[in-house]
């Protein structure tokens, strides 16, 4: 017996169905791509959280203050001059702040008056090994990272056997400070 | 009993008509509309840190100059109801640095509010403020970041997130 298609019924009911579909994928589309209020108004649904990057960058930072940028040493007297060196009676206070592990240099300056031959000048921290200064840079100190940080650089004046020329002398300092590892 | 394929072929292009009709008929009903948000700029790079910043304990976006770290645009239609954005951190620390940084480091406020308001960051949503009703909005944040000099040198990053929303 051969099957008997109702082909004209089929098709219409296809045809329907095939409408609906795509009704159906019409309004789907619709929804996802912007939601759907009413017929003639469509709203598009945006985005309910955005991230913003903040970023900052933090160089190395040092910053060195002399407290007592003047020193005056009052009039030596021959005793005083006796045992080969004097010590200033006041130490250069310099306060430190720097955000990495810093290093502290010293070096002479340009000796603005004196006799021809600069006096000697050894530097040291407190409690620390006194070093020679001339004109190279000398490392004196060095710390970790912090804020005001105090440093006390003692002074002394060595005097040769031949003694030291009269008058009067001045010495200047140069200081540097840098962080470490940069 | 079965159904002819004739009948079967009606039935379902009923059945699907049926869904057509039920799924015009509810775009008829209005659907309420979530704000949404957006940013001009997903990267803010504060000013170069320098001593008087570590002196003052943070950086911040230029207020005097009218500056903002952040400009955020929340758009909602005016039909609808009120809205709200939130403000956290995208992680509890910053995610560049050579330490720990934690994200209450970095507080926000509103541009126009005095300094007194900074809120510093939380990984939990804080709210910025609510608009009482629909509408767009602009809203701009100042930034200020905590330092000292302890604070490492290096770069420093935070991921912020911002979410808008019903309210």
């Amino acid at each position: 017996m051969t099957p008997s298609l109702d082909l004209r019924g089929a098709v219409s009911s296809r045809r329907v169905a095939l409408l609906g579909v795509l009704a159906l994928l019409a309004c789907g589309r619709g929804a996802w791509a912007g939601g759907t209020v009413s017929a003639s108004e469509t709203v598009r649904f945006g985005k309910r959280e955005v991230r913003v990057e903040f970023e900052l960058f933090v160089p190395p930072l040092q910053r060195l203050e002399v407290t007592n940028p003047l020193l005056v040493m009052p009039p030596l007297s021959a005793a005083e001059i006796r045992p080969g060196a004097i010590e200033l009676p006041r130490p250069i206070g310099l306060r430190i702040s720097s955000n990495s592990p810093w290093e502290l240099s010293i070096r002479r300056g340009e000796a603005r008056r004196g006799g021809e031959e600069p006096i000697e000048l050894l530097c040291a921290p407190r409690g620390g090994m006194p070093r020679e200064l001339d004109e190279n840079w000398q490392l004196i100190a060095r710390g970790p990272a912090g804020a005001d940080l105090g440093l006390d650089l003692g002074l002394r004046v060595p005097f040769a056997v031949a003694g030291v020329a009269p008058g009067n002398h001045e010495i200047s300092l140069d200081y540097h400070l840098t962080s470490v590892g940069y | 009993m079965r159904c002819p394929p004739s009948d079967r072929g009606r039935l379902a292009a009923t059945i699907i008509g049926g869904l057509v009709l039920v799924s015009l008929s509810g775009a008829t009903t209005p659907v309420l509309a979530e704000p949404s948000i957006s940013v001009r700029t997903q990267r803010v790079l504060l000013p170069l840190v320098d001593e008087e910043d570590l002196d003052l304990g943070w950086i911040e976006t230029d207020g005097a100059r009218g500056r903002f770290a952040c400009e955020i645009l929340v758009e909602s239609p005016l039909e609808e109801g009120p809205w709200a954005l939130y403000v956290r951190a995208d992680g509890s620390s910053f995610t560049r640095g050579a330490v720990e940084k934690p994200c209450s480091d970095l507080a926000w406020k509103l541009d126009e509010a005095p300094a007194s308001a900074y809120i510093p960051l939380e990984t939990e949503d804080a709210l910025v403020l609510v608009a009482s009703k629909g509408g767009n909005a602009r809203v701009t944040l100042d930034v200020r970041v905590r330092l000292d000099w302890s604070t490492e040198s290096g770069p420093l990053g935070l991921g912020v997130l911002f979410r808008v929303a019903s309210y």
